[in-house]
């Protein structure tokens, strides 16, 4: 009797660690599967080839800044160095937007800051960003343009003594030995002429097998400008010209980048039907995955130069 | 101050963005500009006294198809809106954009009337402009800026 009451309690003990240890099991897995890894959050898309090892290589990091209806791009090279490109349609975006993601970033310094062109949708933070942050070399086409904002930008520039890298196709930007910055676009004559979104600042990054394609407000005249030039534009990753704007984007120009991402940045709701139905169709049927500042928040690419990943802020 | 100076920085499709030396941006459609004005002009905002008094909605938006004048003015009407959050006066074009002016302007008058927004190119002005900014990107390139 003894014994049968023994055999009992230690089935029903063995029973209740099983079934302890099975609960563990499921938790386990649930919280795994529920939790993100590390930030930013909502992680989403897409290795191209393997897996990403930044344990072997170090990170390039780009983040598409989300300054509604206006451009900035911080790019934190796998060197440790920093690089802006655009600032931002006003003071607020360079106060809530930019430098703090410097700041986050642990960067003291901007190594580079590129003027891809003098609009205000993409100059306006930057008298804030000089005046605050310490800036080795800036790289502007030159052109002429009226506004305050960009008087004041070029005083800056001037009264810190910053080194002013007058940037036309065939300029190589230095930032970090691992990367190559070349310049597409534009030329003298671009320049010359009084549309400053056709004489934008057009790089591609390249690091290792990735490249990217930054295109400020180009238009279609400096897209078949660029595609005359010869110039090698593929990239897996293009920021989209101009917001979205149809006035690019053109069907050849996707054909000849073939990005199997872009990224537009763009105002929510914003007053000038950014981004363009036509391009949007024309991304789509391309079978290019699009995301927006607008809807995504500030868009994040990390690459080990042989694949990358994307988060969004949302 | 009984106007404001800007210049028209951009074109976006119908709209011109005009940014003000204050930073204000305004929108202003591009077929009611003035001729000369083109992305770069310099212009100034002047505040027009209305003739008539209270605007209703329905006149505001049927003089919003008023052509340019000449080729170097123009004129929108606009409403006088006072934004009690900021304890600020401002004007509201009727596209919706809106524009903050000191306070003495809107003394003569009171919330919802119409009143017009003159806009003027300044030759004289861009110009002049045009010349500081040159000089500044002969500094920074070592005279070889374009």
């Amino acid at each position: 009797m003894r014994r049968s009451y023994v055999k009992v309690k230690r089935r029903q003990l063995q029973w209740s660690v099983f079934s302890f240890l099975v609960l563990l099991v499921v938790l386990s897995v649930w919280l795994l599967l529920s939790t993100p890894a590390e930030p930013p959050p909502s992680p989403v898309v897409t290795p191209t080839e393997g897996t990403l090892t930044t344990a072997s290589r170090p990170p390039l990091t780009v983040a598409f800044l989300d300054v509604g209806q206006g451009d900035a791009t911080l790019i934190h090279s796998p060197g440790g160095n920093t690089m802006l490109i655009d600032g931002g349609n006003s003071r607020a975006d360079a106060e809530k937007v930019i430098l703090p993601t410097l700041k986050s970033w642990n960067a003291t310094r901007l190594n580079l800051l590129v003027i891809t062109h003098p609009d205000q949708d993409h100059i306006g933070g930057l008298p804030h960003v000089l005046e605050s942050f310490p800036v080795d070399r800036v790289a502007l086409t030159g052109q002429v343009h009226t506004t305050q904002t960009y008087e004041k930008v070029l005083t800056l520039i001037r009264d810190k003594k910053i080194p002013a890298i007058k940037t036309r196709r065939g300029t190589m930007l230095e930032l970090d030995p691992l990367l190559t910055l070349a310049v597409l676009g534009p030329d003298d004559a671009a320049v010359e002429q009084n549309d400053t979104n056709n004489a934008s600042i057009v790089i591609r990054l390249t690091y290792d097998r990735i490249s990217m394609l930054f295109t400020g407000d180009a238009e279609k005249p400096e897209e078949e400008a660029i595609l005359e030039s010869g110039a090698d534009v593929r990239a897996q990753i293009l920021k989209v010209a101009h917001h979205g704007s149809p006035s690019g984007s053109s069907q050849r120009w996707l054909q000849a980048v073939a990005p199997e991402v872009a990224i537009i940045s763009v105002g929510k709701e914003n007053p000038f039907g950014h981004p363009g139905y036509e391009v949007l169709t024309r991304l789509t049927q391309s079978n290019i995955t699009v995301y927006r500042t607008d809807r995504h928040g500030t868009i994040t690419v990390r690459s080990d130069g042989r694949t990358y990943q994307i988060f969004t802020e949302r | 101050m009984d106007e404001l100076r800007g210049v028209i920085d951009r074109f976006e499709g119908t709209l011109a963005v005009i940014v003000l030396d204050d930073a204000q941006q305004l929108l202003w459609p591009r077929a009611l500009l003035p001729t000369l004005a083109q992305p770069g002009t310099a212009v100034h905002l002047q505040f027009v006294l209305p003739s008539s008094t209270i605007a209703s909605e329905e006149s505001c938006s049927a003089e919003s198809t008023l052509s340019a004048e000449t080729e170097i003015s123009a004129e929108l009407p606009a409403k006088v809106l006072y934004d009690a959050l900021s304890d600020r006066w401002q004007l509201e074009l009727t596209n919706g954009s809106v524009l903050y002016w000191t306070a003495e302007m809107f003394a003569p008058l009171e919330a919802g009337q119409l009143v017009k927004l003159r806009l003027v190119v300044d030759l004289e002005d861009t110009a002049a402009r045009r010349k500081r900014v040159q000089s500044l990107l002969d500094d920074l390139f070592g005279d070889s800026g374009t």
